[in-house]
C-alpha cells in the first residue's frame, strides 16, 4: 500500500517535472526563431499613385472614424450612411480606385483619404453583414434592416453605388425571408429606381 | 495485498497527472509575434490554423474564394490566439472579424486556440462578412469582374511566372495570393505557401484553395501553358487557368504592422 502510495507520487512529480520542461522549452522555441518579422526583398514596384488629395475633406472622414463601431442602429446607422454617401459622392466623381492602398508604399497612404474612405466602406458594410445575420433569428432586426436597406436604396440624393449596395442587400433579406418581405419587395421593386435597376442589370451577377 | 491496478485513487491520480501534462499545451496562447517571417508561412500550412468553412457562395452566387483567402492570409499575419483567456463577447468578435478584412491591426483571439475554432464559432458573421467585402469591392469597382489575363500563356510566359512565383515565395518567404483566371469571366484564387524546384525546370507548388481544407500540390515542367484546375484530386479541364500574382505588396502592410505591434 505504501509502495503504491509512493509510486503514484513519484509519478506525479515525474509528469509535472516533464510538462514544466516541455512548456518552457516550446516557449524558448518560440522566442529564439530565426529572422523576427524581417521583411526581406528586393526593391518593391510601386505603381504610381493615383493621386485624390484634398478631394475628400478631412472633417467627412474624420467624423466617420469618430462614429460609434457598434452595430448599425437608428441615428448611428443613418449618420454612417450619410458620411459614407457624402464620401462616395465626393470621390465617385474621381474614378476612385479601393485597390490603391494595395499598390502604394505603406506609410505615404495610411492616412490618406482614400485609405479612410475604404477603411470607412469595409466598416460600415461588414455591420450590414451584420445585421443580416441578426436579421434571420430576429424580426424586429429584420423589419429596422428591411426599412434601413429601403431608405437608402430609395434616396436619389446619395451615390449610385451606395444605394445599389443597398438594393442588393435588399433583395437578399426578401429573398431569405419571403414570408416576411416578399410582397413588400414585391411592391417596391415595381418603384425601383431606373438607375439601381440597370446598375444591377450590368453587373454580371446573380441576385 | 496486492492493489488493484483499475483503482479509483490510482485512476484519478494518473488523470490528474496527464491533465497536469497537457494543460498548459491546450491553453497556450499562439501569438504571432513569435513567428518568424518564414515560420509564418509553415503557420498557414496548418489546418487549425486555416479557416473553418470552404468558399461559400455568397451574395453574387459566384463564390467568394478572393476574399476567403485574403482574409485567410489577413489572419495568418494578423491574429494570435490565446485561449487562456475569457472568450471575447460577441460585439468583441464582430470587431475582430470587421478589422480582418482591413488589413490594419495585429489582433488576438482570446479565448481561441486558433483560427479554426474561432471560424467554427463565427462562421455565418465571416461568411456575411466575406461576401460585404465582395460586394464592396465589386460596386465600386468593378475591375475584377473582367479578369486579370489570358487563361492560357505562352510556354515562355508561364515559366517566366513560375521563376518569379518561386522568388517570391521561396527567397523572399512570402505567401503569395494569385488570381487564376480561367476561361471567360471565370476566375478563382489560391494562397501559395511553398515552393520546390523539381528536376532541371520543374516546381511543385503548395498552395491553399478555398475549396477545400486540404492542401493542394501542383507540379509545373516546361511546355505547359495552362494548368488543369485539380481539387482534391479531382480534375476539372474545362477549368484550366494561368495564375496571377495579385496584391503583392500587402506583405509590406504584414510587416510593418508586425514591426511596430510586436516591438511594444
Amino acid at each position: 500500500m505504501r509502495n503504491t502510495k509512493l509510486t503514484i507520487s513519484l509519478l506525479c512529480l515525474i509528469t509535472l517535472v516533464v510538462a514544466i520542461a516541455l512548456y518552457s522549452t516550446s516557449e524558448n522555441n518560440n522566442m529564439i526563431l530565426e529572422e523576427r518579422h524581417i521583411a526581406s526583398s528586393g526593391k518593391a514596384n510601386f505603381h504610381t499613385q493615383e493621386v485624390l488629395s484634398n478631394s475628400l475633406p478631412r472633417s467627412v472622414t474624420s467624423n466617420w472614424e469618430n462614429s460609434s463601431t457598434s452595430l448599425p442602429h437608428s441615428n448611428t446607422q443613418e449618420q454612417r450612411a450619410n458620411i459614407l454617401s457624402e464620401s462616395l459622392e465626393i470621390t465617385g466623381s474621381k474614378s476612385m480606385s479601393l485597390e490603391i492602398n494595395e499598390t502604394n508604399e505603406f506609410e505615404n497612404i495610411d492616412d490618406s483619404p482614400e485609405e479612410r474612405f475604404y477603411q470607412a466602406a469595409l466598416d460600415w458594410s461588414a455591420d450590414i453583414g451584420f445585421m443580416m445575420v441578426k436579421a434571420e433569428k430576429d424580426i424586429q432586426t429584420a423589419e429596422e434592416t428591411f426599412n434601413f436597406l429601403q431608405n437608402c436604396t430609395e434616396n436619389t440624393s446619395t451615390a449610385l453605388a451606395y444605394r445599389a449596395i443597398c438594393a442588393a442587400n435588399l433583395q437578399r433579406l426578401s429573398k431569405k425571408q419571403s414570408r416576411l418581405f416578399g410582397q413588400r419587395y414585391a411592391a417596391l421593386k415595381a418603384t425601383f429606381p431606373a438607375d439601381i435597376e440597370k446598375f444591377l442589370e450590368e453587373a454580371p451577377t446573380n441576385f | 495485498m496486492r492493489k488493484n491496478i483499475s483503482s479509483p485513487k490510482l485512476f484519478a491520480a494518473l488523470t490528474l497527472s496527464f491533465s497536469t501534462l497537457f494543460l498548459p499545451l491546450n491553453s497556450r496562447a499562439d501569438n504571432v509575434c513569435h513567428y518568424s517571417w518564414s515560420n509564418l508561412q509553415k503557420r498557414a500550412e496548418k489546418s487549425e490554423n486555416r479557416i473553418a468553412f470552404n468558399n461559400p457562395a455568397g451574395p453574387l452566387n459566384i463564390g467568394v474564394c478572393w476574399w476567403h483567402s485574403r482574409m485567410q492570409r489577413n489572419a495568418n499575419y494578423l491574429l494570435s490566439f490565446d485561449p487562456s483567456q475569457k472568450r471575447m463577447n460577441e460585439k468583441e468578435s464582430q470587431t475582430l472579424i470587421k478589422n480582418l478584412s482591413k488589413t490594419k491591426t495585429l489582433q488576438t483571439a482570446r479565448g481561441y486556440r486558433n483560427l479554426k475554432e474561432f471560424s467554427t464559432s463565427y462562421s455565418r458573421e465571416m461568411q456575411e462578412v466575406l461576401g460585404q467585402w465582395q460586394l464592396t469591392e465589386s460596386f465600386f469597382k468593378l475591375g475584377w469582374l473582367k479578369g486579370v489575363g489570358p487563361s492560357h500563356v505562352s510556354p515562355e510566359n508561364l515559366n517566366r511566372k513560375m521563376k518569379d512565383l518561386y522568388e517570391e515565395v521561396t527567397l523572399r518567404k512570402n505567401i503569395s495570393f494569385q488570381v487564376l483566371q480561367m476561361p471567360g469571366f471565370k476566375a478563382h484564387a489560391w494562397l501559395v505557401t511553398d515552393m520546390k524546384k523539381i528536376g532541371a525546370a520543374g516546381y511543385e507548388i503548395t498552395a491553399i484553395d478555398s475549396n477545400t481544407q486540404n492542401l493542394q500540390k501542383y507540379f509545373y515542367q516546361p511546355g505547359l501553358t495552362q494548368f488543369p484546375y485539380v481539387i482534391d484530386g479531382r480534375m476539372f479541364p474545362r477549368e484550366s487557368f494561368v495564375p496571377y500574382t495579385h496584391y503583392e505588396n500587402t506583405w509590406q502592410k504584414y510587416a510593418n504592422i508586425l514591426r511596430n505591434s510586436c516591438s511594444k
